[in-house]
């Protein structure tokens, strides 16, 4: 019997872009342009900068090991009890991350959607189709991703048409002028936009390729893809609002999508939001199987059970969700999850690389 | 164990289908497509009027329109929807409302501190066009809705022309909410009057910082108006007299004086600014039209070279008469609709730091140069 | 059981296997010393052949032996009656020469069988127009014709205790995947059903045991598509009684390919094939867009086509959502008494149905104009998909989309889609995937497009062929 377990380079990239780009489009360039005000796209392209060297680290990490995920050598660079503990805070950290993302995006579709239906029915609806889909293979879901490109790409398309059309080129000028320091502070919350690829621990010997640099490749136009996103959001959206009006409206977005107007459709808002739930759910999946494949290594043997694992996981996501129908509870989850996401995607790799170097100095000697 | 787990979940799916949480279902709406902001002067209260439209008697391609008027009144705008939950077939007010009438009185009172609400009210149609009304908006409404049942796709399609012609600029609500906060985000709003057929574009009202100026432009300096915006004016006909080089610019009719007309097939304007010692910039507004001039004041005779190049220089005189007419009005009443402010504060940032612009700009100099360029003359 | 060297005693045996049939007969042949009688069903022989080439040398050399006698190309000897009784059925001659306990068996079917058509579910405008028909060894016969190369193997079985039916495997051996092969033939050979019913019975007993709507195995009248597919590397299984060969293991994409668009250019081909994979998800959302959009989310309509959708449903009585699945029945319930109906009602009542239901249930105001208008296009939407099974998939689909549409609105909608393509993603057979993006790497030039043949130049993964190229190009090609 076949069981074909690779995934290919280009569902590679599909996957890391669709998990990158997530509830964030709707409020881009709102959370960057606090400091830095017009120059918000500034901190956008230094945020994808900072996203690429974070790859570039764990691309290393996973270069000393080819053949094995982190979940399995994590316990050869720490040691059996730490690399056990290491990850299951891995585990608990995705599971938040989609605990995160279900609970966002069922608060926007309830400002936004719909008005009436009760917290708990749409975060059991999102939890239910996210643990439904990450109960699946890594193939299966590779396959899945770069079915959905498709509606990504509609949804870009929706964007970049609702978006030209009366606006102001002079709300950029004069350039720069906020400093650079203004700049930088904002790089923090774009760096949060773009968390995903942290898909890049686990899946790194799962990937079909000629030569091992290929992935770092895929990763890298992966990123560029989702930095070139957001960048065009940003255009779209310092074209439409100058700095001022920005500081009332929290998710322009939204309001330029109402611009649109066609004889047959308007307003799209609502339906790039019913597409965009697709992307989200993929943000959330990819976290959910991860978790649950994190999951499987602590113990002392690999727990075979994954569908098990991922609705058990799934339904305490649901229990703890079910308490955030408050939005201030939500805000604090929010800046409690950024801290949480710096530590893990940015950090950990440092610190686990120099360990795994250290380490391999010692066993050559 | 996995088909315990299927039922499971097919029993989960149950209780959803006896709540539909957010049913807005089509054939109970009343659509509303005329939405009316008035003020009254005496008692204070304002007064929405919703023009609801349905079809009678539609189908193999016909359709009657029906309108009728429901008025709301309340202390504020948000209070008169408020108080429309007790009136029987209430419409929810804008989801596919196609224009926003505003009488004069409501403009008056700072308008968009009653409005503001209208950015995060659910089901709300934001993007539609606003327009200022000149006369009384309820006898108006009642008497045109009785009268012609065609009024209120009339006007749509009015409006729609408006804007793809670019004749007065097209202000959507949204546009009109946010300039609050925009400190120099100033525009002008069209005006309609009252006509016998159904409405008239009467000029423009000019907005400061989304508070009226009460200042008005008139049709002409409208028009004027939007030659010296860099927009595109499409299927327009120019005409007027041509004044004698002394004569100051009159909208007095005289046989003895050419007529002329005209239609704008390409135009490009741009603001140039040069520091001067006294302290406050020299602003000019260039703008560069190519035209196809129907009549030149000859007749049926032929226009050689020499006669064209001198209408050029004419016409240019003309315009910049008439240009310069606008400006002046505009710097009286301090509104900016040209966008000077923003192009100095994006292109000369230390020009704009050394000037107060709220009170400097109706001392500012502003000169229009019109560089006519007539297509169709003959070479002779 | 062993026969006897009396004619009398193996006729009484005979007589009694074959459960005492009026067809069976018996004949008898007399010449010189020798007395040769000849079992036969009557319904089964050819007499001609019996006459010609059984009787007259029998009568003819009466010093050799049958075997020398005989002009009979299909000889066989035996001296059980079990295996006599089944040649019997088969249309065989069973001669006996009394004294002896040999039975020769010849053979001497009759053929009786449709003549060759054109392939009446599979319709095209340019190509060949020849059908398969019921009987295994003319099916074959087209096959071989089409592909004469000797690497075409052909395997045979027989299925079902009882009924013995006739069941052949084809493929090509350097192309065809090895593993593959043997996994099919084990599970024929494990099959264990009193009899079997081409080609429901066979697609059901083979295939994986997944549960989903969707087919995986393809089925085809046509001969020429079933080469296509063989020189894919694909596997093809014929059976005797049924023109429908099946075909394994195919992609979610093979549904939509129809041999005419390989005939018409590649410009137009692609075209109508992107309108079918286009109409496939219509048939299936369509509906489920129409009650979202009016129960749901109206702010999305302008003005004037809120009016008009308005209009159309101001006195209807029903809700959109009953509107729309009352609807669905009527066409299904139309769809299938007009096949059921002889020919001569069938026109009339097809015409009866359509202007009643279209134009009288609307003027009664029991459903909206444009409720009427959506589920027809659905209705003609869904057939546009080659393959029948896939239809009829996405005719059953559109029932649960309707369903979370009204209590969801779009986002229902989206909901459902993410569901369905979950599950087409996890079906796989004999873990090769059924479904794949189309834009993967060597597949897009055939899935939504078609490609000139220039650029087809791989073979589809899902067949695992032993060799992928199917086209090398040469310089001088095209020039």
């Amino acid at each position: 019997m076949f069981h074909l377990k690779k995934i290919s380079l280009n569902q590679l990239v599909c996957l890391v872009t669709l998990t990158q780009v997530g509830v964030h489009v709707l409020t881009i360039p709102y959370d960057e342009s606090r400091h830095s005000g017009h120059d918000s796209w500034m901190s956008i392209l230094i945020g994808g900068v900072f996203a690429q060297l974070a790859i570039i680290l764990i691309y290393q990490l996973g270069k000393r090991y080819p053949d094995q995920s982190l979940p399995q050598y994590i316990v050869l660079i720490l040691g059996k009890p730490l690399g056990i503990l290491v990850n299951a805070l891995f585990a608990a950290f995705f599971a938040e991350s989609t605990l995160m993302i279900v609970v966002s995006y069922a608060d926007v579709m309830n400002r936004w959607v719909l008005f009436e239906t009760p917290w708990i029915v749409l975060v059991g609806l999102s939890v239910f189709i996210v643990a439904f889909v990450a109960a699946s293979s890594l193939r299966s879901i590779a396959t899945l991703t770069q079915s959905f490109m498709g509606m990504f790409l509609i949804c870009v398309v929706i964007i970049c048409i609702s978006g030209i059309g009366k606006g102001d080129w002079r709300h950029f000028f004069p350039i720069g002028t906020h400093g650079f320091g203004a700049v930088l502070k904002d790089t923090l919350p774009a760096f949060w936009a773009y968390a995903g690829y942290e898909l890049l621990y686990y899946s790194f010997p799962f990937v079909a390729c000629r030569k091992k640099s290929h992935i770092l490749l895929a990763m890298s136009v992966a990123n560029g893809l989702t930095t070139l996103f957001y960048f065009i959001i940003s255009v779209i959206v310092m074209y439409n609002f100058s700095e001022n009006q920005l500081k009332v409206i929290s998710e322009p977005m939204v309001f330029i999508l109402r611009k649109f107007r066609w004889p047959v459709v308007q307003s799209l808002d609502i339906v790039f939001m019913t597409i965009w739930l697709s992307v989200t759910t993929i943000t959330a999946f990819v976290y959910l199987f991860l978790s649950a494949r994190y999951l499987a290594f602590v113990g002392r043997k690999e727990n075979r059970r994954h569908v098990l694992l991922v609705w058990v996981i799934a339904s305490m996501v649901f229990g703890i969700g079910s308490w955030f129908a408050d939005k201030q509870t939500l805000f604090s989850f929010i800046d409690f999850h950024h801290i949480m996401s710096i530590l893990f995607t940015a950090v950990l790799p440092v610190f686990l690389l120099l360990v795994s170097f250290v380490r391999g100095k010692v066993m050559n000697e | 164990m996995k088909k315990v787990a299927i039922v499971f979940m097919m029993m989960c799916f149950l209780p959803l289908l006896s709540g539909c949480w957010d049913r807005l279902q089509l054939r109970n709406l009343n659509l509303v497509d005329i939405a009316g902001f008035d003020r009254n002067k005496e008692s204070e209260e304002v007064d929405l009027y919703l023009v609801v439209t349905k079809l009678r008697s539609a189908g193999q391609g016909t359709g009657d329109p029906i309108s009728t008027i429901i008025n709301l009144k309340g202390k504020t705008l948000v209070e008169a929807i408020g108080d429309g939950d007790f009136i029987e077939r209430t419409p929810i007010l804008g989801i596919s409302t196609r224009v926003y009438l505003m009488s004069e009185e409501m403009t008056s009172n700072n308008p968009i501190s009653e409005l503001a609400f209208l950015l995060h009210a659910p089901y709300a149609s934001i993007n539609t066009p606003v327009v200022v009304f000149e006369g009384d908006l309820p006898r108006f409404l009642d008497t045109k809705i009785k009268d012609n049942k065609e009024f209120s796709s009339n006007l749509n399609r009015y409006m729609k022309s408006l804007e793809n012609n670019n004749t007065v600029p097209i202000v959507s609500m949204m546009y009109f909410i946010l300039s609050q906060e925009e400190p120099f985000d100033d525009f002008v709003l069209p005006v309609f009057k009252e006509s016998k057929t159904g409405v008239e574009l009467n000029g423009s009202l000019l907005f400061r910082q989304g508070k009226s100026t009460k200042t008005k432009l008139d049709k002409k300096q409208t028009r004027m108006l939007m030659i010296l915006l860099n927009e595109q004016i499409r299927k327009q006909k120019f005409t007027g007299q041509l004044t004698k080089v002394d004569q100051k610019h009159s909208s007095k009719t005289n046989k003895n004086q050419d007529t002329y007309g005209y239609s704008i097939k390409k135009k490009s304007s741009s603001i140039t600014v040069s520091g001067n010692s006294s302290g406050y910039p020299k602003i000019k507004v260039n703008v560069r039209m190519q035209i196809n001039a129907y009549e030149l004041g000859k007749g049926t005779k032929q226009l050689t070279s020499g006669y064209v190049n001198r209408m050029e220089k004419t016409l240019s005189r003309e315009l910049e008469k008439a240009a310069v007419d606008t400006i002046q009005t505009m710097q009286r009443a301090n509104s900016d609709a040209l966008g000077i402010g923003k192009e100095l504060k994006a292109f000369h940032p230390k020009i704009w730091k050394s000037l107060d612009w709220g009170k400097d700009y109706p001392r500012v100099s502003i000169e229009p140069k019109f560089e006519v360029k007539i297509l169709n003359a003959s070479k002779k | 059981m062993k026969s006897d060297t009396t004619l009398e005693q193996n006729e009484k045996t005979l007589r009694e296997l074959l459960c005492d049939s009026s067809d069976f007969k018996t004949s008898d042949v007399e010449t010189g010393d020798r007395h040769y009688r000849l079992f036969y069903l009557d319904t089964m022989v050819e007499s001609v052949k019996i006459q010609d080439h059984i009787i007259r040398p029998l009568l003819h050399h009466n010093k050799s032996s049958v075997k020398e006698a005989v002009s009979i190309l299909d000889y066989n000897e035996t001296d059980l009656l079990s295996v006599a009784s089944n040649e019997l059925v088969e249309g065989k001659t069973v001669v006996q020469l009394d004294g002896e306990s040999t039975l020769y068996l010849l053979g001497t079917e009759i053929i009786k069988e449709r003549a060759l058509n054109f392939p009446m579910n599979e319709r095209v405008l340019r190509g060949s127009h020849e059908g398969l028909n019921e009987n295994l060894n003319t099916n074959l016969n087209l096959l071989r014709k089409l592909i004469a190369t000797p690497d075409l193997a052909v395997k045979s079985y027989q299925l079902g205790r009882r009924s013995k039916t006739k069941v052949s495997i084809l493929y090509l051996r350097s192309l065809a995947n090895d593993v593959l092969l043997n996994e099919f033939e084990r599970r024929l050979e494990a099959v264990d059903i009193d009899y079997v019913d081409a080609p429901g019975f066979i697609q059901e007993l083979i295939q994986d045991k997944q549960f989903t709507l969707f087919p995986k195995i393809l089925i085809t009248e046509r001969p020429d598509r079933v080469r296509s597919y063989l020189m894919d590397g694909k596997i093809a299984i014929l059976t005797d009684g049924s023109p429908d060969a099946l075909i394994l293991p195919v992609s979610f994409w093979s549904f939509f390919q129809s041999p005419d668009d390989y005939q018409v250019g590649w410009l137009f081909g692609s075209t109508i094939r992107f309108i079918r994979i286009v109409c496939f998800v219509l048939a299936i959302i369509l509906p489920g867009i129409y009650v979202a959009l009016v129960t749901f989310d109206p702010r999305i309509l302008p003005f004037e086509i809120a009016l008009t959708f308005q209009s159309s449903m101001q006195y209807v009585s029903m809700p959109p959502i009953l509107e729309a699945i009352t609807m669905l029945l009527i066409l299904e319930i139309l769809r299938e008494a007009t096949v059921r109906l002889p020919n001569p009602i069938g026109q009339t009542i097809g015409v009866v149905g359509g202007i009643v239901i279209g134009t009288v249930v609307v003027q009664s105001n029991l459903i909206s104009n444009m409720m009427v208008i959506i589920v027809s296009l659905t209705g003609i939407a869904s057939f546009i998909v080659p393959s029948y099974e896939m239809s009829n998939a996405a005719r059953l689909l559109t029932y649960p989309f309707i369903i979370m549409s009204s209590i969801f609105g779009l986002i229902g909608l989206e909901i459902a889609t993410i569901l369905l393509m979950t599950h087409l993603v996890q079906l796989n057979t004999m873990g090769i995937p059924y479904f794949y993006a189309w834009f993967n790497k060597n597949t897009f030039q055939d899935t939504l497009f078609r490609f000139p043949i220039r650029y087809l130049k791989k073979r589809p993964t899902e067949s695992m062929a032993q060799e992928e190229t199917r086209l090398n190009s040469k310089k001088g090609a095209g020039n």
